[in-house]
């Protein structure tokens, strides 16, 4: 291999590698911790090594947690990503009137302190007398919507709203020109909506927190009771990666798809051969 | 019996203050294809949109085979639309593209594959069945897009300006394959187009002026008698010469021209001549101004254009007193083979003899009555 290609090989992947670093840099102190049995100050590198730390993570509770989490992550994704779908459709191909004014009506939850909406919603919602867990899920699926439905709306706004049309003149029904033309066409955009809704329940710590009442216990609850004792910081680190790995798979799955995502088809002007 | 019937078709968007489109009755007889052309906004889509039931009349029937269609939803009609854009689904090949429709109406997945296949090797495509759309060329998609509108099976193919993105090259090429695609399968064919080529390809052609119909009739009778200024100009290539029509003589610029016994009438009338119908002659050339036979007007050649091998020369002509018209008329005539001429040059504009002469009753640009017997 030549200088010249060599030169060439690190300039081309130079800023994905920058990016990987930037990315993974945080996650370094805590992979130490994970495998650290006693790391004091100010050595570099810990004492000692050993698995403490997840042994105290499993006492903790992790398993459960990680369940509860996932169970809520998924819950909150089943029912954001077609709302948002659908809202992100309508805004998307403007079947809507006042499309703006719904979109800053969608927004609201994520421009508004969240710990000031918990708080007002949690009020409102034991008024209700609505079980803390559906309250949770709730107010979480409010949360995740903005994300999901414009997510989609950028989706729907690349795809054009007579492919489900040329479905109907095809023989399709309502229904079928959805499944069988247009959600094809915004998959890639449905596979991203639902892992970030996914995220938003997975990573809550403020709703859980408050509207749960405390009794929910999943993964950034744990991690937040376990953080606040000292000397915790083996547990605190195998939790915490514990914790990055869903994510860092819907990530993935994210990126997957986004590769595969079909550009719309559409006729320009070319010449003929 | 009609394949495809529109009765006293009415449209009106809510809110607008025009209908879109008036009173449109035509029929299309089975296996015929008729071609509507109008400038942009006539309500050519939509009318098409009425016809496959992608939007309601607001008066009117669509009747498929005599059977009423109008308030059915578009995949209950029986007739498959192919629009401008091909709109390929992107998540399937070009064979499952094509086997959308098939399967659609409960063909097996074997089934419709075959079925799609034989309709990929009518527009020459079997070699890309495993394709994905986005691989293909704009031409190559819309062959997919008319083997997935065939490949339906229905009796009634409408088309919404198909070939209208491609480039000429392509779109000779399209224009032969649906010659081939109805000589093979008869499809009953409504299209809808702003190209008079494409539109030639039609048995008889609508002109849609306005949401309606001004002339339905085949392309050579409207060149030859198109029902008003309107249509002529829409068609384009006519001259408008303005004059009055006594005794079915119409008297202008030219002189007295006589006219065919189809047209009658008195009054003001617009003789259209086209551009090949004049031809031009130096002043004081044998049987040329005055000669009978041989209507003339003296004039000034303004401009010189070229169209393909011919030169098409404006000519600038003066009034006659007698002809009671404007000062000035400027005419285009298109020269045989060979023969050249140049800005500045004075000359006569004479009416060739073989052609016929048409005349529409009254002036301008409003639709005028035809002046038929």
């Amino acid at each position: 291999m030549s200088a010249l290609t060599v030169t060439r090989s690190v300039r081309r992947n130079a800023p994905s590698a920058l990016v990987l670093v930037w990315m993974l840099a945080p996650l370094v102190p805590i992979l130490v911790w994970g495998f650290a049995a006693r790391w004091s100050a100010p050595a570099v590198l810990p004492q000692d090594w050993g698995l403490v730390g997840w042994r105290q993570a499993l006492d903790s509770g992790m398993y459960a947690a990680l369940a509860r989490s996932a169970v809520l992550g998924l819950v909150v994704a089943a029912i954001a990503t077609p709302v948002g779908a659908m809202a992100g459709r309508a805004l998307g191909w403007r079947e809507v009137s006042y499309p703006v004014l719904i979109g800053l009506v969608l927004l609201a939850p994520v421009v508004l302190p969240p710990f000031a909406v918990s708080m007002g919603l949690d009020v409102l919602l034991l008024r209700l007398g609505i079980p803390e867990t559906l309250a949770v899920v709730m107010v979480l699926v409010a949360f995740a919507i903005p994300y999901t439905a414009y997510t989609m709306r950028a989706s729907y706004q690349s795809v054009d709203p007579e492919v489900e049309e040329q479905a109907r003149v095809l023989g399709a029904t309502p229904r079928q020109a959805r499944t069988r033309a247009s959600l094809p066409a915004v998959r890639s955009g449905l596979v991203a909506a639902f892992a970030l809704a996914f995220l938003v329940g997975w990573s809550d710590y403020a709703v859980t927190l408050l509207v749960g009442g405390g009794r929910l216990i999943t993964m950034p609850v744990l991690i937040g009771a376990t953080a606040s004792g000292t000397g915790r910081e083996p547990a605190l680190a195998a939790l915490s990666l514990a914790a990055v790995i869903p994510p860092v798979v819907a990530l993935g799955i994210v990126l997957r798809f986004a590769r595969r995502r079909p550009s719309p088809v559409s006729i320009q002007p070319e010449v003929s051969p | 019996m009609s394949a495809l019937t529109l009765a006293d078709i009415g449209h009106r968007y809510p809110d607008a203050e025009m209908s879109t489109l008036t009173g449109i009755d035509v029929d299309v007889e089975d296996g015929a294809m008729l071609a509507v052309v109008g400038p942009s906004g006539s309500g050519k889509s939509t009318l098409l949109r009425v016809a496959a039931g992608l939007q309601d009349p607001t008066t009117g029937t669509v009747l498929l085979d005599g059977r009423d269609v109008t308030g059915l939803p578009p995949e209950q009609r029986g007739l498959t639309v192919m629009f401008q854009q091909p709109h390929l689904f992107t998540h399937l090949n070009v064979l499952d593209n094509v086997a959308f429709g098939p399967r659609l109406h409960g063909q097996s997945r074997r089934t419709a594959r075959a079925t799609a296949t034989k309709y990929l090797d009518l527009v020459h495509l079997t070699a890309l069945a495993r394709r994905r759309a986005p691989e293909l060329s704009g031409g190559q998609q819309q062959r997919v897009a008319l083997a997935r509108a065939l490949a339906t099976e229905r009796s009634v193919l409408l088309l919404d300006e198909p070939f209208s993105s491609l480039d000429t090259e392509l779109r000779a090429a399209m224009h032969d394959l649906l010659a081939e695609v109805r000589g093979a399968l008869s499809p009953t064919v409504l299209m809808v187009t702003h190209d008079l080529d494409e539109a030639s390809l039609a048995d008889r052609v609508a002109v849609l002026v306005e949401g309606r119909f001004a002339q339905v009739g085949p392309l050579f009778e409207l060149y030859a008698r198109p029902a008003n200024v309107t249509v002529a100009r829409l068609l384009g290539g006519f001259n408008e010469v303005p004059g009055t029509v006594e005794a079915g003589r119409h008297l202008s610029v030219f002189g007295e021209v006589t006219l065919p016994d189809a047209c009658a009438g008195q009054g003001p009338a617009t003789l259209l001549l086209r551009r090949e119908q004049l031809r031009l002659q130096v002043p004081g050339a044998l049987g040329v101004s005055g000669s009978p036979g041989a209507p003339g007007a003296p004039g000034r050649i303004v401009n010189v254009s070229q169209a393909g091998p011919r030169q098409v020369v404006a000519v600038e002509i003066g009034a006659r007193p007698e002809s009671g018209s404007g000062p000035r008329l400027r005419v285009e005539v298109e020269l045989p083979l060979g023969q050249r001429s140049s800005p500045g040059e004075h000359v006569v504009v004479c009416l060739d003899p073989s052609h016929d002469v048409w005349a529409v009753d009254g002036h301008g640009a409003a639709p005028s009555r035809l002046l038929l017997a």
